[in-house]
């Protein structure tokens, strides 16, 4: 793996304890991502490396060092920050943002594992089709607004959004990624770092220490990508627009409205430019007011209270149309939008060779003056309580890495039994006409499944989880017994859908009344994630699904 | 520089531990360094997983008993019904969907603690449970447990729903709650539930919001059954 596009990169079939890479999916100037396997659960994930190549480097025994002893201080804030960044995302479990899986500390550095993602990134996509259509852009949008307002409801900014931040599935459905400068915004303002995408951050961030910055910051973002996408070109940077605007009063960006007006309708357009407005509080307040102004919908004001977002009772319907009736239709808008996607594509692997993002990753302050001197002094102030911390934090990264090797191990064991019962049964289905039919046999709950569609069981379910998810899940709601064991695997897996094992629990006891023996395994594995009052509603809930004719 | 070195255990609609948490106030000029005040001995790690674990152990009796009183009822409106009611009666709340599927009949919601109370409610959940629960931790962790808090930070409260549809065109709805904790702490037990209080009273103000979306429903003409 390491050749001459990455020579900072590890070889290829290193070993980070039970991750084992195989190549490098992209570089940029503050880390290197992976496509590495997980050897315990024997699947794909992209791992991405802390090694910022202006302040570290790679030594010979793998391990990466700050430059030189004045570097070491930087070294370490942006080794915090990129650890922070894990934890932040790992608050969030939604289809259309990053899934960060874990995050540890080894070789003087931080590894942070996130499910691998197959498809392309949304600046590639704009890249080869120049411009997209509306309702193509709309599939985009709106899901990625509704992950973006769960982040925006728990209290953080994503600060970063761009093209190149956006990840299209093969699926066709979008995901968020880098949060790289992602910060509570409640009460942890006088942290936040200018991390700037030129063309695609409002001026508040160039000039604001965040107190200015809220979901509007965001939306201005999201505002010039689909600006990018109906013109082809990145809106012109809010630094040169401040010289219009502050200078003469002129605004010198040409309008949405205007560029893409008789392509694209007048409501995406006026939302577009209601979204890039100069001033942040010309923004719409919040996500759900500015979604509502791109679909129609009716929701709060622009003059609304822009402190904390609170939640927003209108976001659920359009958020929820995306999820569902979205499935199908993010599907079919792949295949107008990506055309011939099908390579694989990392995180952010999507340009050969990938171009450094130097705004994706964590980076000191810049330092003007007025900055340093405030730096200098809270250095002082902060040092002992510094090297408690960093303690600290090594002790917890030490013992959390621990606790994660026993759970994984713990996993694999599982699976193991899993698998040599699956061999077991398949033995035995194969040597007696039909489970369930001999003497003898184990009783279900109920024993009477509804007949298979067998013409639409003998198709290959579709790509992507969240099709396959829909196709298994109708399957399952008409009877079939192995569809109902695979939503409910898709249920504890995450994928196609939000990890819930009481959901999955449901599906398992739907699949071992329906017959499948397997089942009853996965259903005792769920059983002892729930509480009882959980098992209890769940087993109600199997009993009248499993009830034929339901 | 002032330094505040605290104990927070954490819980509500919530609940862990964090130790040493430092606060850092605006800087002040000309003020002198202070100490940090005297402290009692910080209890053993040993200390805190036995506090934690018999707090749990009281959590989840507690838990039981509220959900077998008011986490399940039946309603005379059919399952499509009801369900648009829960759903619209959380999202009020600022409960946020995570899955919903109303023809299996299952609704997932989960929003940062102390969702679905508000700041106030949870002052008063503090103030009820409190108490309960120096009673069970102080013996165990001695003076240090006149340095608990309760805070709602770095929880998420989820609510799992279910509506089943019942033999004569009614409906069942049933709730449950749980926490989740963003980052859970090595070596010490799992907090799974939220206090009782916070867990009364937030099923107390879904039912309200269920009971005024029904209503609001049935003003404008009940939908079909699917």
């Amino acid at each position: 793996m390491t050749d001459s596009a990455f020579p900072d990169a590890l070889p290829s079939q290193h070993r980070l304890h039970w991750y084992v890479l195989e190549r490098v999916l992209g570089q940029g100037g503050f880390g290197i991502t992976y496509l590495a396997r997980d050897t315990n659960l024997d699947q794909k994930v992209a791992i991405k490396e802390y090694l910022p190549v202006d302040v570290a480097t790679r030594r010979a025994d793998a391990t990466v060092r700050p430059r030189s002893d004045d570097q070491a201080e930087r070294y370490r804030w942006g080794l915090d920050r990129f650890i922070q960044e894990a934890r932040t995302l790992a608050r969030f479990d939604h289809p259309n943002i990053v899934r960060v899986l874990s995050v540890f500390e080894q070789n003087g550095t931080a590894y942070m594992v996130m499910r691998f993602e197959e498809g392309e990134n949304f600046a590639a996509l704009l890249e080869r089709k120049r411009t997209i259509a509306e309702t193509d852009l709309m599939r985009v949008l709106l899901p990625v607004l509704d992950g973006l307002e769960l982040v925006h409801n728990a209290g953080f900014i994503h600060r970063d959004i761009k093209p190149d931040n956006i990840h299209i599935r093969a699926d066709g459905s979008p995901v968020l990624l880098d949060f790289g400068s992602a910060r509570h915004s409640l009460g942890h303002v006088r942290t936040v770092t200018i991390l700037v995408a030129p063309g695609y951050a409002p001026f508040e961030q160039y000039y604001s220490s965040g107190e200015d910055q809220g979901p509007w910051t965001d939306i201005y973002s999201l505002g010039a990508t689909c600006y990018r996408a109906v013109s082809g070109a990145s809106p012109m940077d809010a630094i040169a627009r401040s010289k219009g605007i502050l200078g003469s009063t002129r605004e010198l960006l040409v309008p949405a409205s205007a560029v893409g007006a008789g392509r694209y309708s007048d409501r995406l357009l006026k939302a577009i430019d209601h979204a890039l407005a100069f001033g942040e509080k010309d923004r719409p307040a919040t996500i759900a007011q500015w979604r509502a102004e791109l679909t129609g919908g009716a929701s709060g004001t622009p003059s609304q209270a822009r402190s904390v977002p609170e939640p927003v009772a209108a976001s659920a319907a359009p958020a929820y149309f995306m999820r569902t009736a979205g499935l199908v239709a993010l599907v079919a808008a792949i295949a107008v939008i990506g055309g011939g996607i099908g390579a694989y594509m990392a995180m952010k692997g999507t340009k050969a060779p990938p171009e450094p993002v130097p705004q994706t990753a964590p980076q000191p302050p810049k330092p003007d003056a007025h900055q340093l001197a405030q730096q200098k002094a809270e250095q002082e102030i902060q040092a002992k309580k510094r090297a408690d911390e960093d303690r600290l934090a090594r002790e917890k990264a030490e013992q959390e890495m621990q606790a994660n090797k026993l759970a994984e191990e713990e996993k694999r064991r599982r699976d193991e039994a899993v698998r040599k019962e699956q061999q077991r049964i398949s033995a035995k289905r194969s040597a007696k006409p039909k489970a369930g039919t001999e003497p003898g046999a184990e009783p279900k709950m109920v024993l009477t499944p509804e007949p298979k569609d067998k013409s639409i069981v003998a198709e290959p379910p579709p790509a992507g989880d969240a099709a396959a998810f829909a196709y298994y899940r109708g399957l399952a709601l008409r009877g079939d017994a192995d569809a109902a064991l695979r939503v409910g695997d898709l249920f504890e897996a995450g994928r196609g859908t939000a990890v819930n094992p009481n959901w999955a629990y449901v599906w398992y006891s739907v699949a071992e009344a329906r017959g499948v023996a397997e089942a009853k395994l996965k259903k005792d594995a769920m059983a002892k994630r729930l509480q009882a009052k959980e098992l209890e509603q769940a087993d109600k809930l199997a009993r009248s699904l499993a009830q034929p004719g339901r | 520089m002032r330094r505040i070195v605290s104990i927070l255990l954490c819980a509500a609609l919530v609940s862990g531990c964090e130790i040493a948490r430092m606060v850092k106030p605006e800087p002040q000029a000309n003020v002198a360094a202070k100490p940090p005040a005297e402290k009692p001995a910080p209890p053993t790690p040993e200390q805190f997983v036995k506090a934690f674990t018999v707090l749990n152990e009281r959590f989840r009796v507690d838990n039981e008993r509220v959900l077998d009183e008011r986490g399940t009822r039946s309603i005379q409106a059919n399952r499509a019904s009801a369900f648009d009611a829960l759903h619209a009666g959380l999202i009020r709340l600022g409960m946020i969907v995570e899955s919903r599927d109303p023809d299996v009949g299952t609704l997932t919601v989960a929003a940062p603690a102390p969702r679905p109370l508000s700041a106030d409610e949870w002052r008063r959940t503090v103030q009820s449970d409190l108490p309960m629960m120096a009673e069970i931790l102080c013996p165990i962790l001695g003076p240090y447990c006149t340095g608990i808090k309760f805070e709602p930070d770095d929880y998420v409260i989820a609510i799992n729903a279910t509506v089943r549809g019942t033999e004569r065109g009614g409906s069942e709805v049933s709730l449950t709650t749980r926490m989740r904790e963003i980052a859970p702490r090595p070596g010490m037990p799992r907090r799974d539930y939220p206090p009782p209080t916070g867990v009364r009273m937030a099923l107390d103000k879904i039912w309200a919001a269920f009971d005024q979306a029904l209503a609001e429903q049935e003003k404008r003409g009940a939908r079909k059954a699917p």
